[in-house]
């Protein structure tokens, strides 16, 4: 047991770090459209230049999956948008080489999902196999959203410019099917979110107790009252542990009940700290001039997709006591 | 990578709120495994543990190291002495391995998912004999230390008053120095094991004078000194009784005094910090867990999709309180200084205490309504999980300080 990150480790955070400095954050997510901003072709190729993205393909096997976890929370933790969760961590087992941006969405999909209209590769997750679309021009479109990812979804079929509230059924029965095993895909799409999740929930914590901290009221920092206290504190521990989770599975490289137990933690952390991080910043932090529904309003969107392969906390269960029986 | 080299060279590292001091070594890999050697020392243990303990114990978690089963706890202590495995991480010179860290919380881990067979003597050997290896007289050290690391007797801790709980160093118990004599009046409450233990660490007020942890000194005092009264007091938790100690012009050696008089205080925050994250609460409430759910597989309970979902939450909410258990114990393992994990790591421990008597109910339905069932065990036991040994809000108190850096209020 070592808790400690390496030299390299945190060499890799501080360079990513440094990047997102000139490339991610709030104003730059503000830039792409803020809340419903469009996908964010520089960032993405800056990374992919240094290899960032690509870290869990290198070195032997395993090694390099927590490296590319750490580097998918330091970019959601700084708003950036980009699809570095699939990148990083999904794409690296599906065994073939496919062009990024890679959405990843159940079977039988409806509706909108994260990155559709920007991908180039879509991985579909069916009960019992995994397939990889390449989806052509006109074939997908940008769905309006709030959420703070670009959303889009799969062209109604044969009306490629059909209005977008028409769409049934998503057609992807297509595709080419990859070796994979879907629950190996499944379950390192479930680590992705996590992440994800977890680099969200920094923002908005770190946001918050800032604010707290310098927003006064009977003469006092807000932070000072031990209600609030109390209950950031209810949200740092949340965070804390769906963050080691989320290593954790990472390192043992996804295996199924860890991928879950991870995602499942960092969901309810989410719920809590979507709700706290408001609440503590009264009116302003439902103004779209501050930062902190960039971060937050991110968070229902990645439960949305967090329930596509069924709900977290069952698979849990599923996993350690009936899967063996 | 060229700005990976260049980083790599100045050693930058993740900051993270609430990290600890840099390494200046740099850490070694992140790793989350057990060693071999820990694993091994796991193996033996179990075996021994499976050996000794079927059979003999239904229901163990729940009743293990109970006031009923103090008897059995002597004897259990004894067989670990004999393994070895009483007081592993204790200096040589007094009889312990000085095993690391990592085995020291195997142990834990082990017995405290069985209900914790030693029943009182793990406060022995965690912190009351590391205590009195600091600060004890040589006198001190041959008295009670040989006992300790054979098992061979039972402490209980005399520190809560009826007006001093939480805030501890309001206590008020006075010892007046009388030639070589202390005279102790004044009483304790909620003291475990009182009634069945050899030895009490008490803290008393020496000295009216100065802040409130000044004036404060620690006596190590025989539970059949005259003048030591125990009145039990009715517990609804389950785990063992309480008792009130009554102390009526009690007369107490000097040379039984540990550490300078009115300094106590300090010898007692030194003494607690050695079990700064306390008992791995998390491995008892994960075990009782997959018992429920044997018990809910058996009984054809386990298909309903809102057990399975609560069953999950419970599960994750577990893992989480080991993983963040961990994390002291690798902070503690470098000998890095104080930091909030140990408070992330307790109210972690208290959620998935609680989170486990949730899911017991749900499961068990009208099964919980008998008397010492799982369910009924759990619930209790997690009523005292966010007060026994400081509540959760003074933990939470220490993260918004140490860890989120809020201001004071």
């Amino acid at each position: 047991m070592d808790f400690d990150l390496d030299l390299e480790q945190e060499a890799i955070v501080s360079a990513v770090d440094a990047i997102l400095d000139h490339h991610a954050g709030p104003a730059r997510m503000r830039a792409l459209g803020g809340d419903d901003p469009g996908y964010d072709h520089e960032l993405d190729r800056v990374l992919q230049a240094h290899g960032y993205l690509e870290l869990a393909d290198g070195g032997d096997g395993l090694r390099g999956r927590l490296e590319a976890a750490l580097v998918v929370e330091a970019v959601t933790a700084r708003h950036g948008v980009i699809a570095g969760g699939t990148r990083a961590l999904v794409g690296p087992v599906l065994g073939i080489d496919v062009p990024g941006p890679i959405a990843v969405v159940a079977a039988g999909h409806r509706g909108p999902a994260r990155f559709l209209a920007d991908a180039r590769t879509i991985v579909v997750v069916d009960s019992t196999e995994v397939r990889v679309l390449s989806p052509g021009p006109g074939s997908t479109i940008r769905v309006r959203s709030r959420m703070g990812w670009p959303m889009g979804r799969l062209a109604p079929s044969g009306a490629a410019a059909g209005p977008a509230d028409r769409a049934g059924p998503l057609d992807l029965e297509g595709g080419q099917t990859v070796a994979v095993a879907p629950s190996v895909v499944g379950a390192w799409w479930r680590v992705a979110l996590a992440a994800e999740l977890v680099g969200t929930m920094r923002a908005a914590l770190a946001l918050t107790v800032e604010h707290v901290t310098h927003r006064r009221q009977f003469d006092k920092a807000i932070g000072s009252f031990q209600a609030v206290q109390h209950r950031l504190a209810e949200c740092a521990v949340a965070v804390e542990g769906s963050r080691w989770l989320m290593l954790e599975a990472a390192w043992l490289g996804a295996p199924p009940q860890a991928a879950a137990v991870a995602l499942t933690q960092a969901l309810t952390a989410a719920q809590r700290v979507f709700a706290d991080t408001h609440q503590f910043h009264g009116a302003l932090g439902f103004t779209t001039e501050y930062d902190l529904h960039l971060a937050t309003m991110r968070l229902p969107a990645l439960r949305i997709e967090a329930q596509a392969l069924g709900r977290p906390a069952t698979a849990v269960a599923v996993e350690r006591w009936k899967t063996a029986r | 990578m060229g700005v990976v080299e260049t980083r790599r060279a100045r050693g930058h590292r993740l900051s993270a709120p609430g990290d600890g001091p840099p390494d200046s070594e740099g850490g070694a890999l992140v790793e989350f495994e057990w060693s071999q050697e820990d694993s091994s020392f796991r193996t033996q243990l179990r075996a021994f543990l499976d050996e000794e303990l079927p059979g003999r114990w239904t229901g163990a978690v729940a009743t293990l190291g109970s006031r009923e089963n103090v008897a059995y706890s002597r004897r259990f202590a004894g067989l670990m002495a004999e393994h070895g495995w009483l007081t592993p991480h204790w200096p040589t010179e007094h009889g312990g391995h000085a095993a690391s860290a990592w085995q020291h919380t195997v142990l834990g881990e082990e017995l405290w998912s069985i209900g914790e067979p030693r029943g009182p003597q793990y406060m022995n050997v965690n912190w009351i004999g590391p205590s009195i290896m600091a600060h004890g007289t040589p006198d001190q050290q041959r008295l009670h230390l040989p006992l300790i690391a054979r098992g061979d007797v039972i402490w209980c801790q005399g520190f809560s008053e009826p007006d001093a709980g939480t805030d501890l160093t309001s206590l008020r118990t006075r010892a007046e120095l009388d030639g070589d004599e202390y005279v102790v009046n004044g009483s304790k409450i909620w003291t475990s094991y009182a009634d069945v233990a050899n030895y009490c660490y008490l803290l008393v007020r020496t000295d009216s004078g100065g802040t409130r942890g000044q004036g404060i000194s620690v006596l190590l005092v025989p539970t059949d000194t005259p003048g030591f009264a125990i009145r039990p007091i009715g517990s609804m938790v389950g785990e063992h009784s309480f008792n009130e100690l009554v102390f009526t012009d009690m007369r107490v050696p000097v040379s039984c005094r540990l550490g300078p008089q009115d300094e106590g205080w300090a010898v007692v925050r030194e003494a607690l910090a050695y079990e700064r994250v306390g008992a791995p609460r998390w491995a008892r409430a994960a075990r009782l867990l997959e018992e429920v759910v044997e018990w809910a597989i058996a009984n054809d309970r386990f298909d309903d999709p809102v057990s399975l979902e609560i069953v999950g939450r419970a599960r994750a909410t577990c893992e989480a309180a080991r993983l963040l258990y961990y994390r002291v114990i690798d902070e503690r393992d470098r000998a890095q200084g104080s930091s909030a994990n140990p408070s992330l790591a307790r109210v972690a421990m208290v959620q998935a205490e609680r989170i486990v008597a949730e899911a017991c109910l749900e499961l068990m339905g009208a099964g919980s309504l008998e008397y010492a069932s799982l369910a009924d065990h759990q619930l209790r036991k997690s009523l005292a999980a966010g007060v026994a040994a400081g509540t959760y809000e003074v933990q939470l108190n220490l993260i918004s300080r140490l860890h989120l850096r809020l201001p004071k209020g």
